[in-house]
């Protein structure tokens, strides 16, 4: 079996779960809105909220909602320990870490479409005039996110203290990559016309952590996943 | 053992030379050129007394700087001391066990 | 014999610290910055530099031996590996903590705030501080096999950080750039005094690693006697 095809199989098996139970995009989705609007709260001021928040609330949402898709969606492999099982299939290890990938990417996906509106509407921000750079922006954050996120959430499957190390492990790594997307969406938004130079180098710069944090967990996926 | 202390010696030689050989040297002199405006100039002890409050603070802030950096590289050796102080503490109450776990007849055939 | 040992190896550190007492005459007698204005009071500050920039480089050594010893562990199960991540790890911590304190109080004199978002060393040396600190958590409190665990975080870290660095460093032409050192670069008497206190600190540094990595590897050993005593049936009694 091809690599791409056993990695696909993964995502697919992962997706297919998900339509049935839609457990992991509603609660992320939730838990999304409900940061979203703790934020508006927090930032209110004389009836209005800061609309130069946005940029940076749409990435911590995104990342909040993300660990908590992480976790959920491990622990569902965990309960019947089909990860172990998963680990046993004839295939190359990375390509399940691939298929992961690509299944938290799109939960993820799923819960941006929430959490932009959102931010949108309450911070007062043309992100529908945008949409198009935006997407590129959350996608390449998402990829980035997820190559560590479902790398780190594999680890921890076995671990007892996983919901608390997840979060000590994930977010010093995952840090730059916030910055460089709220930096980017920050470019975005600046009036009259957005600072396209700027939203390049941020995209750029997203590009170079998603290669860089792809091939370190390709790598490393095998020595890690072994138990011993 | 002894390469420790050769390290030492070494680092020791590494820092007391130059400092000595710096000592009976005059002030340094001057390296800004008469007609720009901006580099480096000797640091006048005798001036550094007339800075003021800001000057003071300033070499508060090297002090500062420089202090903690020792605090911290000393808390560092402390802690290192008294984990090794432990493990060897721990390494003496198994050899002991081990050694009347080997009186006792009857009891274990392997060596540790 | 080993509390002598340890002893020598005490008294070597202290050798070194006594040793790097020396240093800051010579950091006194370096030159001081001068612009548009002559010698400001503030320039004093810049000493701050002679050892703020040593245990920076130490850090980042650091996290290289870290890194290191990360993938002799994960690729090759060296226990050495292990040993030597391990110590590095606590060791970026440590000298982390001194760059981050050293370099608010510099810029406390030179920029009038403690902290500035925009300085992009500032920023990046914290995240990776941060991730260390988490690479210690997770080896006190990960549980059975937090060993690979922290491994892969410190690789992670490795890479994370020089890729913030060198991405804003190139790419954003708007970052402002080092002041520390102005153009025409250092006067002769300065960088004696800098690349002393850089060697200094360098053996200081590899000092401070030998002995950590060596309270590893005892440890190590005493789990490996622990566990053969168990097996053998001797820890019964």
């Amino acid at each position: 079996m091809s690599f791409l095809r056993a990695a696909w199989l993964v995502a697919s098996k992962d997706l297919r779960v998900e339509l049935r139970a839609r457990e992991v995009v509603v609660a992320m989705s939730l838990f999304a809105a409900l940061v979203v609007l703790l934020f508006a709260f927090a930032f209110v001021k004389e009836g209005q909220t800061t609309p130069d928040a946005a940029a940076g609330i749409l990435w911590i949402t995104v990342a909040l909602s993300g660990t908590l898709g992480l976790g959920r969606a491990f622990d569902r492999e965990r309960e019947g320990d089909t990860l172990s099982a998963l680990l046993m299939a004839p295939v190359p290890r990375a390509s399940i870490y691939v298929g992961k990938l690509i299944g938290i990417a799109f939960f993820m996906a799923a819960t941006e479409l929430v959490a932009a509106p959102l931010v949108a509407i309450f911070f007062d921000v043309p992100f529908g005039a945008h949409a198009l750079p935006l997407a590129g922006l959350l996608a390449l954050g998402t990829v980035g996110y997820a190559a560590v996120g479902s790398l780190f959430a594999g680890m921890l499957s076995r671990n007892r203290g996983r919901h608390v190390l997840l979060n000590i492990l994930l977010y010093p790594i995952i840090v730059p990559v916030l910055i460089a997307g709220a930096r980017g969406t920050q470019a975005l938004l600046v009036l009259p016309a957005p600072d396209t130079e700027q939203v390049w180098l941020w995209v750029r710069i997203l590009a170079m952590f998603d290669v860089a944090f792809i091939i370190l967990s390709l790598w490393t996926f095998e020595p890690l996943m072994t138990s011993d | 053992m002894k390469r420790w202390f050769v390290l030492a010696l070494l680092a020791a030689a590494l820092h007391v030379a130059p400092a000595l050989a710096q000592s009976p040297s005059p002030a340094p002199t001057a390296t800004a050129k008469p007609g720009s405006s901006e580099g480096w100039v000797a640091d006048d002890r005798a001036a550094n007394m007339h800075m003021g409050d800001q000057g003071f603070q300033s070499t508060t802030m090297v002090t500062a700087s420089y202090a903690f950096i020792w605090l911290a590289v000393l808390a560092f050796v402390a802690s290192v001391w008294m984990r090794s102080g432990k493990v060897e503490r721990e390494m003496a109450e198994l050899a002991e066990r081990i050694r009347r776990a080997e009186g006792t007849p009857g009891s274990g055939t392997g060596k540790a | 014999m080993r509390p002598l040992k340890n002893l020598s190896f005490l008294v070597g550190t202290l050798a070194v610290a006594a040793v790097m007492l020396v240093v800051p005459r010579m950091i006194l007698a370096a030159p001081v910055p001068m612009d548009t204005n002559g010698v400001t009071p503030m320039a004093y500050a810049q000493k701050i530099f002679y050892f703020h920039v040593p245990t920076a480089w130490c850090a980042y050594l650091s996290v290289f031996f870290c890194a290191g010893g990360s993938i002799a562990h994960l690729m090759k199960r060296s226990r050495a590996g292990l040993a030597i991540a391990t110590a590095a790890a606590e060791l970026v911590v440590v000298f982390g903590l001194c760059v981050l304190v050293t370099g608010p109080l510099w810029g406390r004199m030179q920029w009038g705030r403690w902290w500035d978002w925009t300085d992009v060393r500032l920023v990046s040396t914290l995240i990776l501080w941060m991730t260390f600190v988490a690479y210690m958590f997770v080896r006190r409190y990960g549980g059975p096999g937090s060993e690979k665990l922290a491994s892969g975080l410190a690789l992670f870290g490795a890479v994370d950080a020089p890729i913030t660095y060198f991405a804003v460093f190139f790419w954003n032409k708007l970052h402002p750039q080092a002041t520390v050192v102005r153009r025409g670069g250092m006067a002769p008497e300065m960088a004696k005094a800098f690349f002393l206190s850089l060697a200094a600190f360098t053996v200081l540094y590899f000092l401070l690693l030998a002995i950590r990595v060596r309270l590893e590897r005892a440890r190590q050993r005493l789990d490996d006697a622990h566990l053969a005593a168990d097996e053998a049936g001797l820890l019964d009694v």
